[in-house]
């Protein structure tokens, strides 16, 4: 795992915090722990604290906050999300995803959804999420020699993936 | 019969599994920033369908306005709440009737499905959560994105908005110290653990919560499959530092393990942390065979019962600091009483 706030080290400092049921989380590398001040706080610092260092993580990685800049929908603005380290609403991550998108990155590395979709999903994500059943059932059919079964999953799965682009 | 007071696979050690999954709905901003209106509808459109359509499990709904102080602590002290929604007025839980199953509404999430078992069962539990997940999907419409998945209100919950703990017994990682260096090795891998029950830096009674941090770019399945790797070389290595210790010093371990029992089965007032360090001690020595013809289980069920606020729940009335730790005493000696 990588450091959140520079994105450059392996992390080797973990902050867990739950305090009040404000359960927090961070990882930095030692250089940054240090420079934060946080290398004293190992394993279970003050939530005051940590949300202190988590909200200056997120304002450090966007400059400009914009107090102006409304989210339509809930009415959050940037400062309101770097203070509390939530977004207001679902649409907030499209509002602020200039903001958002690298933070995201920086916590988990990634920024790419894989597993489960729900029913609201777009039709690509659907198509995916029936191929990748049908190749588990492919698996499994192969697994107990049902050729016959497996050749026309097989013929299915092909089909499907014509339909991706 | 409660979820704890059945037996689980390596339950000596892994005392329970939790999954969870957080779930937003599509058409309200996340609980920090939902009108009281905006709240009871969420509240009371969720629990009336799951009520209704729950087929064969009956579920009860708790709303927290209506709930007095030691009972929210209480549902606090066995996992069935939150802290966080502990200090919500605006928010309720559904639960199971053997309490395996809570869904907590308006929580930092709308939705938190989350089931418990003891022992080790990751698999189990996720097929739990996901199968309530897909009975409120077919009526409710979910925040998703295509990209970043299940849209959560913190974004370290992105994604999968999934969430797999496991509780451990660690005594001999406590004892050797090797927890110090569990700790980080575990963060490198993307887990985490904190102590349990416990306040400061001290985990109460040597039990610790793992659990995955990663949600977003890694699959349900590939989340706990990792998770059961790593549990699984801890408990191995747990038994290993046991071994050891019992190599090296047995009268030692002996000792600690009998001592433990003889004051708590004749102990007529304790305070929870004393209790919680020998109950440890006791059930080590179950683990290891020392200690015959007590269950993991009993154990199980009796770290629940001596919390404080679940004794002042099940006397019924409040009670003193003294009275409170007598009540704890006699508990523990009715569970360690042999039976004939
Ligand atoms: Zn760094
Ligand atoms: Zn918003």
């Amino acid at each position: 795992m990588l450091c959140q706030n520079c994105g450059n080290h392996e992390a080797d400092f973990h902050f867990n915090s739950n305090i009040n049921g404000d359960i927090t989380e961070l990882h930095l590398c030692s250089e940054c722990a240090s420079k934060l001040g946080a290398s004293s706080q190992y394993l279970f610092p003050q939530a005051d604290y940590l949300n202190t260092i988590l909200s200056d993580l997120l304002g450090a990685s966007y400059k400009k906050v914009s107090d102006t800049k409304r989210c339509p929908l809930c009415g959050a603005s940037e400062k309101n999300i770097i203070n509390t380290g939530k977004v207001g609403c679902a649409q907030c991550y499209e509002t602020f995803s200039d903001m958002l998108i690298p933070y995201i990155k920086r916590i988990h590395g990634n920024t790419t959804h894989c597993g489960k979709a729900p029913s609201t999903a777009g039709p690509e994500i659907k198509l995916r999420r029936d191929i990748e059943r049908l190749k588990r059932e492919l698996e499994a059919a192969v697994a107990a020699e049902e050729y016959e079964n497996a050749a026309v999953l097989r013929d299915r799965i092909r089909e499907l993936e014509g339909g991706l682009s | 019969m409660k979820w704890y007071e059945k037996d689980g696979e390596l339950g000596d050690i892994a005392v329970s599994t939790r999954v969870r999954l957080a779930r937003n709905l599509k058409d309200y901003p996340f609980p920090g920033r939902m009108s009281q209106q905006q709240e009871n509808e969420v509240l009371h459109s969720v629990s009336s369908y799951l009520i209704s359509s729950a087929g064969g499990t009956t579920f009860r709904f708790l709303e927290l306005k209506n709930l007095d102080r030691i009972t929210i602590g209480s549902l606090v002290e066995r996992h069935l709440i939150s802290p966080e929604l502990a200090g919500k007025n605006g928010g309720g839980v559904v639960l199971s009737g053997d309490d395996s199953v809570s869904i907590m509404i308006n929580e930092e999430d709308h939705l938190r499905i989350q089931s418990i078992l003891s022992g080790l069962r990751l698999g189990q539990c996720l097929e739990t959560v996901n199968r309530l997940d897909d009975l409120l999907d077919g009526n409710f419409k979910y925040a998703w994105s295509d990209q970043l998945g299940y849209l959560t209100h913190c974004p370290t919950n992105l994604g999968t908005g999934l969430r797999a703990s496991l509780m451990l017994h660690l005594p001999a990682h406590t004892e050797t110290g090797e927890i110090r260096r569990l700790l980080p090795n575990l963060g490198k891998l993307g887990f985490t653990v904190r102590g349990l029950y416990g306040e400061g830096t001290k985990a109460s009674g040597s039990l610790y919560q793992l659990s995955n941090q990663m949600t977003l770019g890694l699959s349900e399945q590939e989340a706990i499959e990792r998770l059961d790797e790593v549990v699984r070389s801890t408990i191995e290595r747990e038994k290993n530092l046991r071994n050891v210790m019992m190599e090296k010093n047995p009268i030692f371990l002996e000792d600690r393990i009998w001592r433990a029992y003889g004051i708590l089965s004749n102990a007529r007032r304790i305070s929870s942390g004393e209790a919680m360090k020998l109950i440890s001690d006791i059930r080590m020595g179950v683990s290891i065979g020392i200690l015959k013809d007590i269950s993991i289980s009993e154990l199980n069920k009796l770290i629940c019962n001596i919390q404080t606020n679940c004794i002042i729940s099940a006397a019924g009335k409040p009670l003193t600091d003294v009275e409170r730790d007598t009540e704890r005493a006699e508990l523990i000696r009715q569970a360690l009483k042999p039976t004939n």
